[in-house]
């Protein structure tokens, strides 16, 4: 016999809702806890070894169809970037500029994985010369541009491009 | 150097869902998109580099600077343009002998300036890193006040300086090598108008 502590049994019951519904009540209950009432009602030995088989021959005949479909970091970036250049390539102002938020959607995407944020957005720079300057800085805290090119586009994206390349990620 | 030419309609396109003071307006292309320069640049005539009171942009030398969050006064523009021998002026009619500038502003600071014409035909603004165009009016590129509405707000401020100073400066070399260089580009953007025309 299995048996549950109050806290797990208090975390399954929170996600209940998250998961499958399940056929009406079990026969043969399993689990002996203080909630085994509420607990009886949707768990059962058989019926998670159903739903396990059933999991796996879906999976064996569906190769990670949802994983596939679900946009990578690189897309995402690649979304942001454009609907940010399309909107903001009227601007001037880089306060402008960096309050779009798409630009502050890209800051965000660092919280998943930083490297990888700074490092499309050092590619960005090369390729599509997108002035991620600010954003570069406060993600790095660094500064490579020396103040005699402040402001000469080509020059600060070597500036960053060369700083990548010290540093293992571009 | 990135310059970018785009068919007019796309050009157009583009700007008339940000800027919708020019869907009715008198005004064109001057030249094509071009990442190198942005309107404050083109207000003080350089087109190699983006200025603006930050430590990652060119700023004349000794005046104070903002930090990226922090909104941009006018107050510096009209420091800043001081050191070529601007000052602050009532009127935005053509005066001859005088060259003007005005400054735009909304509700978080300086947000674009424009360059009158030479001969007074109107206001030269370079649209971020897009085109530069020749508009008749201030109004025509003023927009909300709002920060979000990505517009340029209002004009804030004409700035003027006489042609004399600006012989002083390197400004007038540059001025007239652009203007021939722009002349160059439209007729090579008339060119390729041509030959969209054709192709579709």
């Amino acid at each position: 016999m299995i048996t549950y502590s109050q806290p797990e049994v208090a975390e399954v019951v929170a996600s209940k809702d998250e998961w499958f519904v399940l056929p009406p009540l079990p026969a043969k209950p399993v689990c002996t806890t203080a909630c085994e009432a509420e607990v009886k009602e949707w768990f059962t030995k058989d019926q998670i070894n159903n739903y396990l088989r059933d999991l796996a021959w879906y999976m064996s005949h569906h190769p990670a169809p949802v994983a596939a479909n679900l946009p990578t970091l690189a897309d995402r970036f690649r979304e942001q970037a454009e609907k940010w250049q399309n909107e903001t390539q009227h601007l001037s102002s880089p306060i402008q500029k960096a309050a779009h938020p798409s630009y502050q959607a890209v800051l965000g995407m660092a919280a998943e994985n930083k490297q990888e944020i700074i490092r499309l957005l050092i590619r960005d720079l090369q390729q599509n010369r997108r002035m991620w300057f600010w954003a570069l800085s406060y993600l790095t805290q660094d500064n490579p541009i020396k103040p005699a090119d402040a402001g000469k586009i080509d020059k600060m994206i070597d500036a960053w491009t060369t700083w990548g390349k010290d540093k293992g990620i571009a | 150097m990135a310059v970018l030419f785009r068919p007019t309609r796309v050009a157009r396109a583009a700007l008339y869902p940000r800027l919708p003071n020019l869907a009715n307006a008198d005004w064109r292309f001057k030249s094509p998109a071009d990442d190198d320069y942005q309107c404050i640049a083109w207000a003080a005539c350089r087109v190699d580099r983006h200025m603006w009171p930050h430590s990652d942009y060119t700023w004349f030398p000794g005046l104070p600077l903002v930090s990226i969050p922090e909104e941009a006064p006018v107050d510096f523009f009209i420091q800043g343009f001081a050191t070529l021998g601007y000052e602050p002026c009532e009127s935005r009619d053509f005066q001859f002998g005088y060259q003007k500038v005005a400054i735009y502003a909304n509700d978080i600071g300086v947000t674009h300036m424009a360059r009158q014409h030479f001969l007074g035909r109107g206001w030269v603004s370079k649209l971020g890193t897009a085109e530069d165009i020749l508009h008749r009016r201030l109004e025509d590129v003023e927009g909300s006040m709002s920060p979000l509405a990505l517009q340029y707000g209002r004009m804030a401020q004409i700035l003027k300086r006489s042609w004399w100073s600006a012989c002083l400066s390197p400004c007038l070399f540059r001025c007239f090598r652009h203007a021939l260089k722009f002349l160059l580009c439209r007729v090579a953007w008339r060119a390729l108008e041509i030959k969209w025309k054709i192709v579709r």
